[in-house]
């Protein structure tokens, strides 16, 4: 029966012109986003590539100098873009991509892309998880917001009662009908988007089970949209209303809801500004221990701890450049200084993402949007995990750099030159982002709460049928 | 007969529960977008202020040292930080250069969720290079902000479609319309009028949401008015183009439900497809180069310019004599690197040229794109009033920039010549001042074009009801 029914609306639908033009008009936008989105993608791949190779040729090609010096010429580590960026962005644009690695400071990401943009992009802008995220949505209340309310006004809705017909199997053939061509235009899109993915060299690093799982996120939250859309129209009284009622919803939990989220997060929960956050680390750095000064409080302190501990009572007598081991201490305390200060910034993070998913409860789209981006590896959470890999790879170049300085000279030689051999031996950065089953571990709360979204609605639409 | 008909709807317009909620759900709307406003503007206030404050903190510091300096008593501070040599007041006690928020900043949040409002440039001159994107968890950029534009870019059109899909075709619908026509009126300006009152009832409410949620943020007050004035302006116009749109709609004689899906379309073509390509478009025409790739010419440069610094030092030095100490020539660290920063920058400016270029493209782009959709108009007028836009912060930038230059002046001097400060080089510190770059003229004309979007719309209406006859509309 429910087939029967699907079958009579799929071809009611797919007769009516605005539903088919809009499905043609979808189908091309996707199209052309992905296209777009490739050649996007690309591009930023082969500058990532060029820069990285760059940036390594300059660490190892440098002239022979003293390791500390070249640990203040430093290196730069590059953001790498993964693969399934092609179809959600995320907050790729609003992230920086590459980070200073050098002596004594732990920098921030610099570049982000949409600096280098109007203010015109902050509309959106023509890619796949734009369409995905807002208009498939549209679409789906497009199609459905009339389902039961046009019966209602024909008075079709009392001759299928007098049938006998089960209120609960023309929903779901209802449901169906819609849900199948917004399934097949997602496949499609996924369909090409794999095509274009297996083209790529770096593909290996992307397994077919996380475009599924992105795609499966996408259609549980059309399911919720379906829901949702046959539940209204069956309460409206009229078409009309219907509509305007969803359209509500959708600009609810696609717009207002997740901007009401920010303003929250940003009022209850600040960030620094850059610039009072690195006033802060200066504070903490000047009371430290510094490297460059000998005759700072600290360095005097742990000058006489190591004459105790070694027994001796010259900095000479030690079998270690001095110099070298107290840069290096210095370089420990105060990569303990950025880790305070970017714990409370992670922190202050934290309860954001908590507001998010606080009002992920009235909103579908939050949770979906943040499973999408997190799958894409184009999350706030991905752009963390980098920085922190950043930064360990400082620490340990580094401590490399300083230990060569302290093992190979003596005490007040500052004249020491390391060659290339130094520079090679200290391994070229590199970034993996998280596994997937570390991001739906971290993500486990927006699986819930789609899946509460989709059970709510289902359950909502089975009361409003048996109402009719 | 207006009279009548005003009388006549606006008592049924006023019974409506309909109408009441929505009214009531626009001011709420205003009132929350206003306090967001009002509290983003209220952070950056703050952290002016607090970066004001601490200046203030380290220059009494500063001067208590050199007064015990000038006394002839010991400090017990580090070399490098003796605030008696020029460097150190250059390189540690920088000025706050800050962007003051305009009166109406509140109203749109524009760029100024992503861009840093005050910076402290050092003598060290990399303004030209400072990262001027402020620290934010990317989220908060990606959703944007809750605020007065919103509501009204976004929002309002939403309103006015519900106020009026079925303007005429619920007449129809209920049979009232055979009933009118047959009256000695014509359905053209019944409907024009009914129109009307529509847009008298929403604008006024809309006025009385909009002052109100202003006053009760403190942000009217006199030297408001004139941007206000055209604020207001623009979102009438812009409601006016969704009456007009509705208008023409209610015109094609199509049932509620298909007018709704007409409206509904027409707003998403607006406000999200007609912007998503053009910036698209924008960003794919003039892409800007890889910032990845500046980063190592940047190195190279710097490497390279290093490498010769005693030669650009000499170079720079009898390129300007008066800099020369007249005892003994100085070469010391900072008389280098200043030499050769000049070099650098020099070097790398045509390569951040380049960058400025396309995003100037790209702007211009957006200039024409602009046309396309009245939403696109308020968004532009809205940033450029509130002072947020690209354009305020390029201008900032600019500013700041200038700034470093004279602070880096102020010193050069003093450090090549070997000279102390003292209490009257602190009284003569240069200090930053923000001009205001207004431009109320780019907003005026705005209106005027949204103006012409409603003329045209009502006009299209006017001819095809003119071609088509009543029957049309009736049937």
């Amino acid at each position: 029966m429910i087939f029967r029914i699907t079958l009579k609306e799929l071809k009611e639908n797919l007769r009516e012109g605005r539903i088919r033009l809009s499905l043609l008009i979808v189908l091309a936008l996707l199209l052309v986003s992905v296209f777009i989105s490739r050649g996007y993608y690309l591009s930023v791949q082969q500058q990532h590539a060029e820069a990285k190779e760059a940036a390594r040729d300059v660490w190892v090609s440098q002239d022979e100098k003293n390791p500390h010096s070249a640990a203040h010429f430093g290196t730069y580590a590059f953001k790498p873009k993964y693969p399934l960026a092609l179809i959600d962005q995320g907050v790729d644009k609003y992230a920086g991509i590459s980070i200073y690695l050098e002596a004594h400071n732990r920098n921030e990401a610099q570049y982000m892309a949409a600096a280098d943009q109007t203010a015109l992009s902050r509309f959106g802008e023509l890619t796949p998880d734009f369409i995905l995220l807002f208009i498939i949505p549209l679409l789906i209340i497009l199609i459905s917001y009339n389902a039961f309310s046009r019966e209602n006004e024909q008075g079709t809705l009392r001759l299928l009662k007098s049938q006998g017909l089960n209120m609960w199997s023309l929903a779901m053939g209802k449901w169906w009908s819609v849900f199948l061509p917004v399934m097949l235009l997602c496949c499609l899109l996924f369909g090409v988007a794999a095509i274009f993915l297996g083209s790529l060299e770096d593909f290996g690093t992307l397994a077919p089970a996380e475009l599924l799982i992105m795609l499966l996120v996408f259609l549980l939250y059309y399911a919720v949209f379906i829901n949702l859309s046959l539940l209204v129209s069956a309460l409206s009284k009229n078409s009309g209303i219907s509509l305007v009622l969803l359209l509500s919803i959708w600009i609810l939990s696609c717009l207002a809801a997740p901007k009401a989220a920010n303003n929250l997060a940003n009022g209850l929960h600040p960030y620094p500004t850059r610039m009072a956050f690195e006033a802060a680390i200066a504070e903490d750095k000047k009371n430290g221990l510094d490297g460059h000064d000998p005759w700072n409080q600290e360095a005097i302190r742990l000058e006489k701890a190591v004459l105790t501990e070694y027994g001796v009572d010259s900095l000479h007598q030690l079998p270690f450049n001095f110099d070298g081991y107290r840069m290096q201490k210095s370089e420990e305390h105060e990569a303990d200084i950025y880790f305070k200060h970017y714990a409370y910034l992670r922190e202050q993070h934290e309860r954001q993402t908590d507001i998010y998913q606080a009002t992920a409860l009235f909103s579908p789209f939050l949770p979906a949007r943040f499973l999408s981006m997190a799958i894409a590896r184009t999350d706030y959470h991905t752009h963390w995990d980098f920085a922190d890999a950043a930064e360990n790879y400082r620490i340990q170049m580094q401590a490399a750099l300083n230990n060569d300085f302290a093992q190979k000279t003596s005490y007040g030689d500052w004249s020491y030159k390391a060659d290339r051999k130094l520079w090679e031996s200290i391994p070229d950065f590199s970034y993996d982002p998280p596994e997937l089953g570390e991001i739906l571990q971290t993500n486990v709360l927006n699986i819930v709460i789609l899946l509460l979204w989709f059970g709510l609605s289902l359950g909502g639409l089975f009361f409003a049928t048996s109402k009719l | 007969m207006f009279t009548h008909q005003l009388k006549y709807e606006l008592i049924g317009l006023l019974r409506s529960r309909w109408i009441q909620l929505l009214s009531v759900l626009l001011l709420l709307l205003c009132l929350f977008a206003a306090y967001n406003g009002r509290q983003k503007v209220d952070q950056r206030l703050e952290a002016i202020a607090t970066a004001q404050q601490e200046v203030q903190e380290g220059d009494a510091r500063a001067l208590a040292l050199i007064d015990s300096i000038a006394d002839g008593h010991a400090v017990n501070v580090s070399s490098w930080q003796m605030p008696d040599k020029p460097a150190t007041i250059g390189n540690y006690y920088p000025r706050v250069a800050y962007m003051p928020p305009k009166p109406l900043a509140l109203f749109a949040t524009g760029q100024s969720d992503m861009f840093a409002h005050y910076v402290k440039p050092s003598m060290r001159g990399e303004a030209m290079m400072l990262d001027f994107t402020e620290m934010t968890n990317p989220v908060q950029l990606l959703f944007g902000s809750f605020d007065l534009a919103f509501v009204f870019i976004y929002l309002l059109p939403l309103i006015v479609i519900a106020f009026t899909y079925d303007l005429l075709s619920r007449e129809r619908e209920q049979g009232a319309l055979r009933l009118i026509a047959a009256q000695p009126l014509s359905v053209l300006h019944w409907l024009w009028q009914k129109t009307l009152v529509r847009i008298l009832v929403l604008g006024t409410l809309l006025s009385l949401a909009l002052l109100l949620s202003l006053a009760l943020q403190g942000a009217l007050t006199a030297d408001t008015l004139p941007d206000l004035l055209l604020y207001w302006l623009l979102s009438l116009a812009y409601m006016v183009f969704w009456f007009a749109l509705a208008f023409l709609i209610n015109l094609l004689g199509q049932s509620s439900s298909q007018n709704a899906v007409s409206m509904l379309s027409l707003w998403v073509l607006f406000v999200l497809l007609i912007p998503a390509v053009v910036a698209q478009l924008g960003n794919s025409l003039y892409p800007v180069p890889s910032r990845a790739g500046l980063v190592n010419e940047l190195r190279l440069v710097t490497a390279e310019v290093n490498e010769k610094a005693d030669d650009i030092l000499s170079n720079f030095l009898r390129d300007h004599l008066e800099l020369a100490s007249e005892e003994e020539q100085q070469t010391g660290f900072w008389e280098r690197y200043l030499a050769s920063q000049r070099v650098i920058q020099e070097e790398i400016r045509p390569v951040l040229n380049t960058y400025e270029a396309q995003l100037a493209q790209q702007q211009q782009w957006t200039q024409r794109g602009k046309l396309l959709s009245p939403a696109l108009l308020l968004q532009d007028s809205f940033n450029e009033l509130s002072g947020t836009s690209n354009r305020h912060y390029e201008h900032f930038r600019s500013e700041v920039v200038r700034f470093a230059e004279d602070w880096r002046a102020f010193f050069m001097p003093l450090i090549f010549k070997n000279q102390a400060v003292d209490k009257n080089v602190m009284a003569e510190l240069p200090t930053f001042t923000y001009t205001e770059t207004g431009d109320r003229l780019s907003g005026f004309s705005n209106f005027l074009v949204i103006l012409v979007y409603v003329l045209l719309v009502v006009a299209g209406g006017f001819v095809y009801f003119r071609r088509q006859g009543l029957e049309s509309v009736l049937a």
